[in-house]
């Protein structure tokens, strides 16, 4: 006899069912989402173990939001929203100051080498040169550039206006060309 | 999963933006987070405000600020006309309140040093007059408190997701000040009275 298999509920099911207060669904959510969120806190912070406490303090407020996710945007996009909050508001507090220098982190004094003259960077030599980019750069550089929100997008979760975020891109890709020796483009 | 959306000239005219959007989205921590974020969710278990069909988590939120404000005023009147039974007896002592915690979102979340000053003085006018108060009306006013503080920490689950929304930022303020009414109501009925709105 062929085992009746259930089907996979679908991410709306499970909010669904986390919503109604089942911890096991929200466990499945979690572990669907756990290292996009964990990936951008990273970024952001570039200390792993503030990443990970401000990516379970995504899911923690996301668990207590739930009732807020009206699903006009995608899950993924909504808990990442939660983590920048999450990461600017422990970036803002006076205990979150000094841990990690989101602010005031001026790009010059980090260790990175460059390689001159070359026209394809690695992976590696991207997130090191990602990381050594001023705070404000760094942001929208992670949220536009390697999570592909739009401008509109990346603003808003920053709280910033739309033509700071563009003049921040700008300013990213100019540094980071510079630093990995990169000819600029048209 | 892939979330890229670039206007096709910025990624056409620029190879590094390229290689940038091809960096791995995904970064898996180096333990299971898990068990520590159930522990935690075990202790605040979902806001439960309807859902489709029903009152919008907005309006429910807003629902929560308003029944805090009437019910601040039905502690007014309750305070300024006292109860005919027994103050409290003495030896019996009241916890003292303490103030909402602050939010962690949203405009609010700094709040500015003279408030803090006058509310931490106003709380301190609070606490030594709530335990002269009736039984019977000091639990009404506990209870305000508590709804209160239940208001703030809905709003700020909620700033959580949006904090920029004007709407949250609105209810939290009337949290604010449903906070400092009741205690002004309890430090001194007659001041609150004349504050009161009609």
């Amino acid at each position: 006899m062929k085992p009746v298999q259930t089907p996979e509920p679908d991410e709306a099911e499970l909010i669904a069912s986390a919503r109604a207060g089942d911890m096991l669904s929200f466990e499945r959510l979690y572990r669907a989402h756990v290292a996009r969120v964990n990936g951008l806190c990273l970024r952001m912070t570039r200390h792993r173990q503030t990443a990970e406490d401000l990516t379970q303090e995504t899911f923690v407020n996301a668990w207590r939001s739930l009732s807020t996710f009206e699903g006009r945007s995608g899950f993924g996009t909504w808990l990442h929203r939660i983590a920048v909050n999450a990461v600017l508001a422990k970036t803002r507090s006076p205990q979150g100051r000094g841990e990690v220098s989101i602010t005031d982190f001026d790009g010059q004094d980090r260790e990175f080498e460059s390689h001159d003259g070359m026209d394809t960077a690695t992976p590696l030599d991207l997130e090191r040169g990602i990381e050594t980019l001023p705070a404000g750069a760094r942001d929208v550089m992670v949220l536009h550039g390697i999570y592909g929100y739009s401008h509109e997008e990346a603003a808003d979760m920053l709280g910033v206006a739309v033509g700071t975020c563009k003049a921040q891109l700008h300013r990213a890709r100019r540094l980071l060309r510079e630093r990995m020796g990169m000819e600029a483009s048209a | 999963m892939s979330t890229v959306r670039f206007g096709r000239d910025e990624r056409e005219r620029d190879p590094l933006l390229r290689q940038v959007a091809a960096l791995p989205q995904e970064i898996e921590p180096s333990r299971d987070l898990w068990p520590d974020i159930r522990a935690r969710l075990k202790q605040a278990p979902p806001d439960r405000a309807p859902a489709a069909g029903g009152l919008s988590w907005s309006w429910a939120l807003a629902a929560g600020v308003a029944v805090a404000s009437v019910s601040v005023l039905f502690t007014w009147m309750v305070v300024k006309t006292p109860a005919d039974g027994p103050a409290q007896m003495a030896g019996v002592t009241a916890a003292p309140a303490t103030a909402l915690q602050p939010v962690s979102y949203g405009g609010y979340s700094s709040l500015g040093a003279d408030y803090v000053r006058t509310r931490s003085q106003m709380l301190d006018l609070f606490n030594s007059r709530l335990a002269d108060l009736p039984e019977e009306t000091r639990s009404r006013v506990e209870a305000d408190l508590a709804t209160i503080h239940k208001a703030a920490a809905d709003i700020d689950a909620a700033l959580a997701a949006d904090p920029s929304s004007k709407l949250l930022n609105k209810l939290l303020l009337s949290t604010y000040q449903e906070e400092m009414r009741l205690y002004t109501t309890v430090a001194d009925p007659g001041e609150a009275g004349r504050n009161k709105r009609t």
